[in-house]
C-alpha cells in the first residue's frame, strides 16, 4: 500500500492516504486486540510520517533537511497515540 | 502517615537518644536531615511522581524506625542493624562517621531493596515505562542525598563528635567518594530490587529465602566496616553495596507478562524507527539491523536471543521488500517467523500468518 501510494501518480479511485491509514488500523487492531476507532490515531500519525519520509527521498535524502525532524515528532506522536490506546 | 508525621517521629525519638548519648543518635541524626531534604525536595516538585516518593520515603523509613524500636526493646533485629546497632552500643567513642556509615549500609543494602518492593507491585515491575519513572524519581533521591554530602561532613564537624586526624584530611575525597558511593549502591540496589521481585513472584518461600541471602550479604558488610581503619577507604576498595549473585530460577526461561506488549516507551521506539527508515532510504543495511535490535527489544521486551533473532528477521524482509522486483511472500515468510518468536514468548498474536499478511499489506 505504501509503495503504491509512492509510485502512484494518478491513485484510481479513493485516496491513497485513507487506504494506507485503514491497513496500519486493521495491523494495530488485530495485533493489540483494539477497536479501529482506538488505533486509527496512530496510523493517521504514522502514515504522515511516512508522507514526510517519501519527500525526504524525493529530495535527495539530505541529512540536514528539516523533513526528518517533522517524520521524528510524527513517529513520536504515532507511539504516543498507540501507547494511549492500547496500554490498560 | 505524611512526611511531616515521620519528621515529627524521628525528632520525637531523636531527644532521648542525645540524653543518653547513645551513638545511634549520628545516624539517626543524619537520617532525620536527610528526610527534611527530600520533604523540602518533593515541595519543590523535583520529582515525577510525588505521591510515589513519598509513600516509598516513608516505607523506607518504617524499616529503620522498626529496627531501632526492636532494638531498643530488645526484640528481633535483622543482622545488618543488629551489627550496627552493637557498634553504637561496644564503640560508642568511635567517630561519628563510622557509626553513620554503618547505618547508611544497613539502611540502604539491606532495607531498600525491600521498600521498593513495598511500592512496586511485580506486574509493575515488568512496565517499562513504570519503572522508568521509578528509575529516574530513584535517581533525583540520590541528586538530594548528594547535595547533603558537604552539609552533613559539617554538622558531624560541628558537634564536635569524635573525628580522627584522617577523617579531617580525607574530607574532601569523603565528600566525593560519598557521591560515587551513592551512584554506585543506586545501580545494585535495583538489582537486587529486581532478584527480589523475581523470587516474590515465584512465591512466599522463594521470597524469604532470596532475603535472607541479602541479609547474610549485607550483614557482612556491615560487619568488615565494623572493624578498625578507615571506613571509606575500605568501601572504596571493594566497592559500595551488595549484589545478589544470580540464581539459575532467575534465569529459567517463563512466561513473559502479555501486558509488556502494551507498555512501551513511546518516544524511544519513535527515535529507533525513525533510525531504521533512514537506514533503509539509504540501503544501509548495518544501520537497519542495529536500529531494529532495538526496536524490537524496546517494542517488544524479549530477551536478548529472541531480540537478535528478531530482528534480523526483520532486516531480511526489509531486504526482499526493498528492490523494484521486490518479493512480497518472501518478506511475509519472515514475518510470519517473527510474529512466531512473539507467540512463544507472549502467547500472541493469536494467528502469526494473519499479523504477517497485515504487517506486509501496508
Amino acid at each position: 500500500m505504501h509503495r503504491q501510494r509512492q509510485h502512484t501518480v494518478q491513485p484510481s479511485g479513493g485516496d491513497p492516504a485513507d487506504e494506507l491509514v485503514g491497513a496500519l488500523t486493521r495491523l494495530y487492531s488485530f495485533l493489540y486486540g483494539e477497536p479501529d476507532d482506538a488505533v486509527r490515531p496512530a496510523a493517521v500519525h504514522r502514515t504522515e510520517a511516512m508522507d514526510l519520509s517519501d519527500r525526504w527521498v524525493a529530495e535527495g535524502c539530505r541529512p540536514d533537511s528539516p523533513l526528518l525532524a517533522r517524520e521524528h515528532a510524527a513517529l513520536v506522536r504515532c507511539y504516543a497515540a498507540l501507547l494511549a490506546a492500547v496500554h490498560h | 502517615m505524611s512526611m511531616d508525621a515521620l519528621i515529627e517521629r524521628m525528632e520525637a525519638l531523636l531527644g532521648p537518644l542525645e540524653e543518653a548519648g547513645d551513638a545511634r543518635r549520628f545516624f539517626h541524626a543524619t537520617y532525620l536531615r536527610t528526610t527534611r531534604a527530600v520533604r523540602d525536595a518533593l515541595r519543590a516538585g523535583l520529582f515525577a511522581d510525588p505521591e510515589w516518593v513519598e509513600r516509598w520515603d516513608i516505607a523506607f523509613a518504617d524499616l529503620y524506625l522498626d529496627a531501632l524500636r526492636a532494638d531498643s526493646d530488645g526484640g528481633v533485629v535483622s543482622r545488618p542493624w543488629a551489627i550496627a546497632f552493637r557498634a553504637a552500643r561496644e564503640q560508642p567513642s568511635a567517630p561519628a562517621l563510622r557509626h553513620v556509615l554503618l547505618g547508611l549500609n544497613a539502611h540502604i543494602n539491606y532495607d531498600l531493596p525491600q521498600a521498593l518492593l513495598a511500592v512496586i507491585s511485580t506486574r509493575e515491575f515488568v512496565d517499562p515505562a513504570i519503572t522508568g519513572r521509578r528509575r529516574a524519581d530513584h535517581q533525583r533521591i540520590d541528586d538530594v542525598l548528594s547535595g547533603q554530602v558537604g552539609a552533613e561532613d559539617e554538622e558531624l564537624a560541628r558537634t564536635g563528635a569524635a573525628r580522627s586526624p584522617v577523617d579531617t584530611l580525607l574530607g574532601p575525597v569523603n565528600q566525593a567518594a560519598s557521591r560515587r558511593f551513592l551512584r554506585e549502591s543506586r545501580i545494585k540496589v535495583w538489582h537486587n530490587a529486581v532478584a527480589l521481585n523475581a523470587a516474590r513472584a515465584r512465591g512466599p518461600a522463594a521470597y524469604a529465602e532470596r532475603l535472607g541471602d541479602l541479609e547474610d550479604l549485607s550483614a557482612a558488610r556491615v560487619a568488615e566496616l565494623v572493624r578498625p581503619g578507615q571506613v571509606l577507604l575500605r568501601l572504596a576498595s571493594r566497592g559500595f553495596g551488595v549484589r545478589l549473585a544470580a540464581r539459575p530460577a532467575d534465569l529459567s526461561p517463563r512466561p513473559l507478562d502479555p501486558n509488556r506488549l502494551r507498555s512501551f516507551d513511546p518516544v524511544r521506539v519513535a527515535d529507533l524507527e525513525f533510525r531504521a527508515w533512514v537506514a533503509y532510504y539509504r540501503r544501509d543495511w548495518a544501520g537497519v539491523l542495529r536500529a531494529s535490535i532495538g526496536l524490537v527489544r524496546t517494542g517488544f521486551g524479549m530477551d536478548w536471543v529472541r531480540t537478535a533473532h528478531g530482528a534480523w528477521l526483520v532486516l531480511r524482509a526489509n531486504q526482499l521488500w526493498a528492490p523494484a522486483d521486490n518479493d512480497p511472500d518472501g518478506a511475509r515468510r519472515c514475518m510470519r517467523r517473527f510474529y512466531g518468536l512473539l507467540k512463544i514468548s507472549y502467547g500472541e498474536p493469536r494467528d502469526v500468518a494473519e499479523a504477517a499478511r497485515l504487517e506486509v499489506d501496508w
